[in-house]
């Protein structure tokens, strides 16, 4: 089959590998029907997440038809169309059994790696290095997906991929981050990053009950589609008062209730504390970019919530500690508990209350998945969120 | 009668008496026997390996995966199969050395919480391993607690131990306890063993004119 493959950093491939087989009776294998590219793929791209190894087939928002099935799925079959979460979890463990998939005990074979590094090593995910498990990811024209009882999401029939596809993650991303905010009536939501989780972000903000959302990027065609969701936009290279100063003047000196955000170990800005965080990361001395969590941090009102969709990798440097002890902030993080949320979200979308498939801006063959890459990283203003059309 | 009288003047409160851990603490809590390996392991000079983890199963389902030496090779990495001799006593064997099976001695200890597996005089060297189960609190399964030992003085068994544990003895001892978890809880031990790859010996670059299908579905 066809593949996409890492290959270094800033270097994916198409390559013809062999096609997935059932390893263990609880997989099944399906032909991806869609596929999408995610911003964190961009993180792998750029190198900035450890572990990967040349030719780790990427993808972990994907789509298809059961082709194979092991001898204990009980709740598939063949001809069956899914939606595959990112995150893969066991539905054996205790935080299985608790509905924190992603924190699942079972599914990395590599979680020893992850517990020098984290104290305690989270579950596996699709695609995404090997200390997240090794696994094989679906930017392919076939997949394994392991403990499949668990890991899909059955699409009704008649339903556009594009309307569900994001079911395996940005969604589902965008929602619980929305929700670790514990919204109430009235509440201001700034959420920083318009890529796809912040717009997601902005509609799930508004179906939980914010009043009004405040969203905090610098690319113009980003922030025109958060407009037209109704949000109040900040280019932060346009404001004069500085992001800090506009959110407060904004929010008549009190702060956000809640900040979300969006953008986690690669944020870009022209802060000091930014341009630091570029220069030691190029050296190698820091590993991530936290300058979104900084400002996030001390724009927030006194005794409000941090919620970070964000995806952080390692150790995090000037973080205003002082400011959200003074404050009183409570945190929500982590990587999202994709399941939880499929079959809700999915009612939503049936509902009608929600388009995933707005964000999308590219559509593209396989063959066309090098390219995408490498454009979706340089040009960010253009290219939005891109699907890969398998079959 | 007279109140007795601290230097500074304050009353001694004669009622005062100093909490134990049953003034405040549930008395169904589950504390762990934190010497439960001592007598186990009283040789000080030894090199252990100490490691836990909690299974969302009973104890009795846990035990019973434990004392059945078939599904050893199946969460303990490189071991091949064991193999029951007289009495007590096991035969292990490990990938890459099968004709020189490790003789170990088996017993079981604390009402049967405790299993030990010990390596035989006529071995050579001293190697351990000691498993021991407790239920967990709340109801949140079984609290497996894996030690591991061995004479660190004798440099001739480095490379039995390295059969046994790789080159990181104390990450592959942990390893294998996270792979008996998932055993026992999924009935399988994860693999990405078998998984399509690109790496360059397992795949081709495709060129823009061999982009063509090859679709087998």
């Amino acid at each position: 089959m066809k593949a996409l493959t890492w290959e270094a950093k800033q270097n994916v491939a198409l390559r013809q590998v062999r096609d997935p087989k059932i390893l263990r009776p609880a997989d099944v294998v399906i032909k991806i029907t869609t596929a999408a590219i995610c911003g964190s793929d961009l993180h792998l791209y750029n190198g900035v997440i450890p572990s990967m190894k040349k030719g780790d087939i990427l993808g972990h928002e994907n789509m298809g038809e059961v082709v194979e099935v092991g001898s204990e799925v009980k709740k598939l079959k063949v001809g069956d169309k899914i939606v595959v979460p990112f995150d893969i979890a066991c539905g054996h463990c205790h935080h299985c059994e608790h509905e924190e998939y992603s924190a699942c005990d079972n599914s990395n074979p590599n979680r020893y790696m992850l517990d020098e590094l984290y104290g305690h090593g989270a579950g596996a995910a699709l695609g995404y290095s090997h200390m997240f498990g090794g696994y094989a990811g679906g930017q392919a024209e076939y997949l394994r997906v392991p403990y499949a009882d668990t890991n899909s999401l059955l699409v009704p029939k008649g339903i556009e991929d594009e309307k569900v596809l994001f079911l395996s993650d940005i969604l589902p991303t965008a929602y619980m981050a929305a929700q670790n905010c514990n919204i109430k009536p009235g509440d201001t939501v700034a959420i920083w990053g318009a890529g796809p989780v912040g717009q997601l972000s902005i509609r799930s903000a508004f179906l939980l009950g914010a009043e009004r959302v405040i969203v905090i990027d610098h690319y113009k065609s980003r922030l025109k589609m958060a407009e037209a969701t109704g949000a109040e936009c900040i280019n932060f290279e346009d404001t004069v008062e500085g992001i800090l100063d506009e959110i407060n003047y904004l929010t008549g000196g009190v702060g956000p209730d809640s900040c979300i955000d969006a953008v986690g170990l690669e944020a870009h800005g022209h802060t000091i504390t930014a341009v630091m965080d570029r220069a030691k990361m190029a050296v190698g001395l820091a590993t991530d970019r936290p300058d979104v969590l900084r400002q996030a941090m001390m724009a927030c009102r006194k005794g409000g919530t941090i919620s970070i969709p964000g995806v952080y990798g390692g150790f995090l440097d000037k973080i205003p500690f002082g400011s959200a002890f003074g404050k009183g902030l409570k945190f929500n993080m982590g990587q999202t508990h994709t399941q939880r949320f499929m079959k809700p979200l999915l009612d939503v979308i049936l509902d009608g209350k929600l388009d995933p498939s707005e964000i999308i801006s590219h559509r593209i063959d396989i063959e066309d998945g090098p390219q995408a890459y490498k454009e979706f990283n340089d040009n960010k203003e253009e290219f939005r969120k891109v699907v890969i059309k398998m079959h | 009668m007279e109140k007795q009288m601290t230097s500074t003047g304050i009353p001694v409160n004669q009622a005062y008496t100093p909490p134990t851990a049953e003034s405040y603490r549930p008395k169904k809590a589950i504390v762990p026997d934190r010497n439960v390996f001592k007598n186990i392991f009283p040789d000080e000079s030894e090199s252990r390996l100490p490691s836990s983890d909690t299974i969302n199963k009973p104890l009795a389902y846990v035990s019973e995966i434990i004392l059945d030496l078939e599904n050893f090779p199946q969460f303990f990495e490189n071991l091949e199969r064991i193999e029951k001799a007289e009495g007590n006593i096991t035969r292990w064997f490990f990938q890459g050395d099968e004709n020189f099976p490790i003789t170990l001695g088996f017993r079981s200890l604390n009402k049967g919480r405790t299993f030990v597996w010990k390596t035989t005089d006529a071995v050579g060297f001293d190697y351990t391993l000691a498993i021991h189960l407790e239920p967990a609190q709340a109801d949140r399964g079984t609290i497996v607690r894996v030690m591991t030992a061995y004479d660190s003085k004798v440099t001739e068994i480095l490379s039995k131990l390295e059969l046994i544990f790789g080159k990181d003895a104390l990450g592959a001892a942990k390893k294998n306890l996270q792979r008996l978890k998932a055993f026992c809880e999924t009935g399988h031990v994860p693999t990405t063993e078998g998984q399509p790859s690109g790496r360059d010996e397992d795949s081709v670059i495709l060129s823009p004119e061999e982009n063509q299908s090859v679709l087998k579905h």
